[in-house]
């Protein structure tokens, strides 16, 4: 079913949107969130708030991109239970060290007087997200919006494994230098 | 802010990029591009065959356990991640393969430029205080790269660039590789520099990392190996820098081995990659 379908759906409160979000989107929510969380019964438990999020936000919403917009959520739930389990460190590996890699671009403390307020955050990404050349923002997102493994990144871009560490590397410290400039870090 | 509040900011990525982004990783094919024939021509140096001759070793370039082989458009190598991409990406594609007689296990190596060109701008080049290049951190079973090293410049002004890193051949010994990705060889010099078996060619990129372009692209690089047979190593030196530089390099950089042992347990899959990329 086309998206804009299923949207329909949620805007007329039929349950059928959820059936077909499930049938056309549920394995892709599943991984995002399985990546994040690292169990499968967290990431089940994430694609069912996925889908009562997306429930109450259509209507007032309509997204254009129901897949992204879908990820965004599931992502948003999967951020928050690994917020809530940080202290037992239920998160798997991956996520983990690609957490330790965000955590470069922070300072070492925060002043809490100075911590942006999260949509000024989100702007200052977007911005910079929006200034990378095509293949580096493809690997930035496929690294830290979909969680991906750098051997997946890397075959996926033809790129050796340290080239893909090294490009990554270097856009965390533009991320740094773009946030500075911006006034938030 | 914290390492969260960062990765939750990135929910306001256009959805459109994030859209194109999961579309790239999703599709998980290879472009289809017509590939040139590679012309090999394999020069062995009168130095290293007089050298051969002598019996001062068991391996000798090619010969010394080192071989060269032009990958079959059909061919692909079987990689594995163990993760649902397997099947995506479960089969990559080279178009010139490296094979190694090597020992099981080395020793990891680390190593210092004697000399280098001036006015190379580093954007991820770190050494310690006696010039060693630093490595990357590593723990045993993390998606990490046991004991690489990565080395990438440019030359201030002229664009010129060049790449370093470091292989072992434990990664190769059960039936693995390494490959060359993106750039068809055109020419392949062997020699022999005392206990090294030296490989140098010259080859043609035709995908530019930067844009995705692919075709016959009009841009030269130039590939210098070293590799060690009997400790196990390889270093690539590789750039768009002048043949001419990047031997002098080779020629003037200094390796030794470290403690520690590297065996094929280490490494997820045994092919490698190597390229000088475009950047």
């Amino acid at each position: 079913m086309e998206d804009s379908a299923i949207v329909d759906l949620y805007w007329r409160r039929s349950e059928q949107a959820l059936a077909e979000t499930e049938r056309k989107y549920g394995n892709y929510c599943h991984s995002i969130a399985r990546r994040i969380c690292g169990s499968e019964r967290d990431a089940e438990e994430c694609v069912s708030d996925t889908w009562l999020a997306a429930w109450n936000a259509m209507p007032d919403k309509r997204p254009e991109r129901l897949g992204a917009f879908l990820g965004c959520l599931t992502r948003h739930a999967a951020i928050s239970r690994l917020r809530a389990e940080q202290s037992q460190k239920r998160g798997g590996a991956e996520i983990e060290l690609m957490l330790d890699e965000l955590a470069e671009v922070l300072p070492a403390e925060s002043d809490p007087a100075r911590e942006a307020e999260s949509r000024e955050l989100g702007e200052a990404i977007k911005s910079y997200v929006n200034s990378l050349g095509e293949i580096e923002r493809h690997v930035f997102l496929g690294r830290y919006f979909y969680g991906l493994p750098l051997t997946t990144i890397a075959a996926r871009c033809g790129f050796t494994e340290s080239k893909t560490k090294s490009l990554l590397h270097r856009l965390r410290g533009r991320l740094r230098k773009h946030l500075e400039k911006e006034g938030l870090l | 802010m914290n390492r969260y509040d960062l990765m939750e900011a990135l929910n306001q990525v256009d959805e459109a990029q994030l859209e194109a982004a999961e579309r790239f990783f999703e599709s998980g094919k290879e472009p289809n591009m017509k590939r040139k024939s590679i012309r090999t021509v394999r020069i062995v140096l009168i130095a290293a065959v007089i050298t051969a001759l002598l019996g001062v070793t068991a391996y000798a370039a090619g010969i010394f356990g080192l071989r060269g082989r032009e990958v079959a458009p059909e061919e692909t190598f079987p990689m594995h991640f163990g993760t649902e991409w397997d099947e995506a990406f479960g089969a990559w594609k080279g178009t010139y393969a490296l094979e190694f007689e090597s020992p099981e296990t080395c020793r990891p190596v680390r190593y210092r430029f004697g000399w280098l060109p001036e006015d190379l701008d580093f954007p991820c080049y770190e050494k310690d205080a006696e010039g060693w290049v630093k490595r990357w951190d590593w723990t045993p079973g993390s998606d990490d790269i046991p004991w690489a090293e990565h080395v990438e410049a440019e030359q201030k002004g002229t664009g010129l660039f060049f790449i370093s890193d470091v292989y072992y051949t434990p990664q190769f010994v059960n039936g693995g590789a390494l490959l060359l990705l993106n750039e068809v060889p055109e020419e392949i010099t062997e020699e022999t520099w005392g206990e090294l078996s030296v490989l140098r060619f010259r080859s043609s990129a035709w995908r530019d990392w930067r844009t995705g372009e692919t075709g016959q692209l009009d841009t030269s690089v130039n590939h210098v190996l070293l590799f060690h047979p009997e400790q196990g190593w390889i270093l690539s030196i590789s750039g768009t820098l002048p043949m001419e530089e990047l031997v002098q390099i080779a020629q003037e950089v200094e390796i030794k081995q470290t403690e520690g042992l590297v065996e094929a347990s280490h490494f997820e899959n045994s092919y490698a990659l190597f390229d000088a990329g475009q950047g």
